[in-house]
């Protein structure tokens, strides 16, 4: 069985296919596979898988279900110990998989978070958007590694949930997938931060690699699923409720800083959303978030004002929480 | 053909005299060409004629190419209803009309003079099977020739019963051999199909009552593009699909309004046929018996393609070792991925226009497929299907077919009029009860194009967001109810077993729901009747501990989709229409917190953790997290 196994799920990406699975072939790391998931894909992308020719490539055909059905499918199909997914036009340095192993073989973690570098819309590279919260981790954490008795492990596991919850951020032990049962919430979009919840706070082990691992792209080429405006964007509003609803019944809820950070994570994601989602739906999404927070727990809305400076919450989440909190 | 019309028709109610009475000349538009023809002829043969004209040919013709040149064959040709302005609009064309009778044939010479068509030949000839003692060679010849005289001493002599309400309706004795002549029968020569090869016809007009299939058997080598008609009886589909030619084909059954014989050309590559998808998942004890009860019927047509969803009981060794010299058993093999990704997988391999999903374990009724491709062929439906009953094994270890709770009482049809027992059944109707997908045969450019699949990430009740969706889609569904899908019961079956898969449920009604919503459905009616049914159903069999998160679940989306859909979709659904006890208080409760919020369709995208059997399964129960606080 293969250290790693990497999960790339591909519906109508054509060409932009190669840009993962050639940063994939250029790894300076060879114990890995490949798990393409053709999620229903064009016959452009097809041919694209067809014409790779690598032993580590396992491909698995499905008829479109959508991006968490499909990575979920490759989940189980995984054989690594270790499991990381990689979108189809994302990729990774040539060194990233080599860190990753030697963080595995030193700190035995069952979950890694790591460093991103983003190529944004005019070309700029430049650190993922998360870099300044993995600085503070690194002043706090030192040894690059959270465990159950590392001092300060509830405040970095709240800075660890408000990680970007971009899922080629992570690296995480197969047995803790299957023992905890972490997946991404089926046909939903804006899943990462159901599985980011979920992994973090399922994991004993959390190490950090302060070294990019993953490039994210923005591009022009073709829509993005995640910068669309229509009504999609009613998923992330079911995505923040399974996820509150079940990291409630987790023991770290009874920490109002976790609490605060998960709902924070969520808020973000949502008020990113309210303000990108066209002005037809736009109040059907207001009034459903609304909704959702009277469904959850009320308890999320109960945290010291302490936390906002604490966690370093962006302004306009605050303001944000605080018209939720008044307006239900 | 519109029923109306159609009843219009039969129901006219006049007697034999006036419908035997001569008319005046006859005007008749058709084809672009508006003309009239001289010839007087009984009323009840020029309005038959015209009915037939504009209700058959006229747009049958109209939905094609044709080219500018090529051989028509026009069979009872009648006084030339069809054939005259056929030949007016199409010059280019030689049209060969056939007519038996001698009153009618008199007719059609008249109006061909006086129209003046140089391209009609017309021959004093009734066409039908091939007869043994025909002598081809000089049939061919004469044929050839136009040697009427030597055609007419060729041809056999057969026997043709009149129709003494519908003066000029004339049909073949269906038992020639017996020979002898009903009241008012005749007897005319009558050409062998087979001998109109020699014409190389490429259009054939086909209005020969009894003779139908007889006549399309002997012209089965001859590559015809088109095909147009009237049948009085069944014409097997084979006879228009497999055989040479494009065989365009409109051949509406007289009498059954719901029914015509039809193939269109194709809009992409796809084999014309069904195959039938096995989803296979260690069935290795069931799976022989289910292949060979669907390729029992020997039909070319079918193909049956077992997906081997990484079965560990050696099922599809099985399937390759004794299926080897069967081509038309195809063996996939996938990595394990539920059943719903096989029968997707087993689709996505398929190249047929029609796709049919069976379960490894069942057994068919050896014509259930084969007929239902037919009827699929004589509807041009969406879906089609058969009856199903359930397969119980006894005490002593024995199967046994057992009436299902739907049992309908059908009997079977004269074999050689397979089609005539079947009902039409609305889609709707079929939605609200329990899932019976593997009945049925669907087209696959219907799903493909509303999108509809098995959903991949559930693991039981994948069926229901299918059926959901094809029945709310399908319009009426033809039905044959006495060939049967023989549907086995084991004591273990999945969604028995009552553990967290009854919670996928909830997720295939949510996502009909937002279906609904997208796609902007007149009525939710048989969605929410539906959703009743199977709350009720599966809060039954559910383990203990499962019942109360159950029952709030499935009343919060039931608060969900009235907030989706307004109080007006809700006029027959109180809470009370639910047996399960209890649900009205916890729908209250949920409807208390969402106090004040106007209605939205967004509600519809705002399931719950709880809804989602995968992720429940690896909830920490409740007690073991702070309890949550219900506001006050």
């Amino acid at each position: 069985m293969p250290l790693l196994s990497c999960i790339t799920t591909t519906f109508e990406d054509g060409a932009l296919l190669r840009t993962s699975i050639r940063s994939l072939q250029a790894q300076g790391f060879d114990d890995f596979e490949m798990i393409v998931v053709d999620d229903g894909a064009d016959s452009a992308t097809r041919a694209v898988i067809e014409e790779i020719h690598d032993p580590r490539l396992r491909g698995i055909r499905q008829a479109n279900a959508g991006l968490s059905s499909a990575r979920n499918t490759g989940l189980a199909q995984a054989r690594g110990d270790y499991v990381c997914f990689l979108d189809a036009d994302d990729s990774r340095p040539p060194w990233a998989f080599e860190t990753i192993a030697g963080i595995i073989a030193r700190d035995d973690p069952d979950l890694i978070l790591c460093r991103g570098a983003l190529g944004e819309l005019r070309g700029a590279p430049q650190p993922f958007y998360d870099t300044p919260r993995f600085e503070e981790i690194a002043a706090h954490c030192p040894e690059g590694v959270l465990g159950p008795d590392t001092p300060d492990a509830a405040f970095l596991r709240a800075l660890a949930l408000m990680l970007e919850p971009q899922s080629a951020n992570k690296v995480v032990r197969r047995t803790l997938v299957t023992g905890a049962g972490l997946r991404f919430p089926d046909t939903h979009f804006f899943e990462d931060i159901f599985f980011h919840a979920g992994a973090v706070t399922t994991a004993g082990r959390i190490a950090f690699a302060q070294t990019p691992c993953f490039a994210y792209f923005r591009r022009y080429g073709r829509p993005q699923i995640t910068a669309g405006s229509g009504a999609r964007r009613f998923d992330i509003v079911a995505v923040t409720r399974m996820t509150l609803e079940t990291f409630a019944r987790t023991p770290a809820f009874a920490d109002p800083l976790q609490r605060a950070a998960v709902f924070c994570a969520c808020m973000k994601l949502l008020t990113w959303c309210g303000e990108m989602i066209g002005h037809a739906d736009r109040p059907h999404f207001h009034q459903l978030t609304r909704a959702m927070v009277r469904l959850v727990d009320p308890l999320y809305l109960q945290f010291p004002d302490t936390a906002f400076e604490t966690l370093s919450v962006p302004d306009p989440v605050r303001i944000r929480v605080r018209e939720l909190a008044h307006a239900c | 053909m519109p029923v109306e019309r159609f009843l219009g028709r039969m129901r006219r109610g006049r007697d034999a005299a006036e419908m035997g009475a001569p008319t005046g000349p006859v005007p008749l538009h058709a084809f672009g060409q508006s003309l009239e023809l001289p010839a007087r002829v009984p009323r009840f043969l020029a309005e038959d004629s015209l009915w037939r004209l504009g209700t058959i040919y006229d747009p049958a013709l109209s939905v094609r190419s044709l080219p500018r040149d090529g051989v028509a064959v026009d069979i009872g040709a009648g006084f030339g209803a069809f054939a005259l302005p056929f030949a007016r609009a199409f010059p280019g064309w030689t049209l060969w009309c056939f007519e038996p009778n001698p009153e009618f044939f008199a007719a059609l010479e008249r109006n061909i003079a006086a129209m003046g068509c140089e391209n009609v030949v017309a021959l004093n000839l009734a066409v039908g099977g091939d007869e043994a003692q025909a002598d081809h060679a000089r049939l061919a010849a004469a044929l050839a020739a136009r040697d009427a005289a030597a055609l007419a001493t060729l041809c056999p002599q057969r026997a043709y019963r009149r129709d003494t309400s519908k003066p000029g309706f004339v049909e073949a004795e269906r038992r020639p051999a017996a020979g002898a002549l009903g009241p008012g029968g005749s007897r005319y020569p009558t050409l062998p199909a087979g001998a109109l090869a020699t014409l190389e016809p490429t259009l054939l007009k086909l209005l020969a009552p009894g003779m139908e299939a007889a006549i399309l058997e002997g012209l089965d080598d001859v590559p015809l593009d088109h095909v147009i008609g009237e049948t009085w009886h069944h014409v097997p589909a084979r006879l228009i699909y497999d055989t040479p030619g494009a065989r365009e084909t409109w051949l509406p059954v007289a009498g059954a309004p719901a029914r015509a014989l039809r193939r269109a050309p194709g809009t992409d590559d796809r084999r014309e046929g069904l195959d039938i998808v096995v989803a296979m998942y260690n069935a290795r004890d069931w799976i022989a018996e289910c292949v060979e009860s669907l390729t029992a019927a020997d039909d070319p047509a079918i193909r049956v393609r077992v997906v081997d969803d990484g079965s560990t009981d050696g099922g599809g060794e099985l399937v390759e070792e004794r299926f080897a010299h069967e081509l038309r058993v195809i063996l996939h093999r996938k990595p394990n991925g539920g059943c719903a990704s096989a029968r997707n997988y087993g689709r996505l391999m398929s190249d047929a226009t029609h796709v049919a999903f069976v379960d490894s374990d069942d057994v068919a009724d050896r014509e259930l497929f084969s007929q239902l491709l037919e009827l699929a062929r004589y509807t041009g439906a969406e879906v089609v299907q058969g009856g199903f009953d359930l397969l119980e094994q006894d005490a002593g270890g024995n199967w046994h077919s057992r009436p299902g709770p739907e049992a309908v009482d059908a009997s079977a049809p004269p074999p050689n009029e397979p089609l005539s027992t079947m009902t039409l059944m609305a889609g709707t109707d079929l939605m609200t009860r329990q899932p019976t997908i593997w009945r049925r045969v669907y087209r696959r450019d219907f799903l493909d194009n509303r999108d509809i699949w098995f959903p991949e990430h559930i693991r039981a009740f994948d069926d229901l967001l299918f059926q959901l969706l094809s029945l709310q889609h399908a319009g009426e569904v033809p039905t044959l109810e006495h060939l049967r899908l023989h549907y086995r019961q084991h004591p273990g079956q999945d969604i028995r077993q009552g553990d967290e898969r009854g919670f996928y449920a909830l997720e295939m009604f949510r996502l009909a729901l937002k279906r609904g919503l997208q796609e902007g459905w007149r009525r939710f009616t048989p969605l929410l009747r539906s959703y009743v049914n199977t709350i009720d159903w599966t809060y039954d069999g559910l383990r203990d501990d499962l019942k109360a998160p159950f029952l709030a679940a499935a009343a919060e989306l039931w608060v969900l989709m009235e907030k989706a859909l307004g109080p007006e979709a809700f006029g027959d659904f109180p809470d009370t229409v639910f047996v399960t006890e209890g649900f009205g208080e916890q729908a209250n409760r949920v409807r208390r917190r969402l106090d004040g919020l106007e209605g939205s369709h967004a509600f519809a995208w705002l399931d719950s953790a709880m809804m989602h059997a995968d992720i429940l399964r690896h909830m920490p129960p409740r007690d073991t997290a702070p309890h949550p606080t219900e506001p006050g």
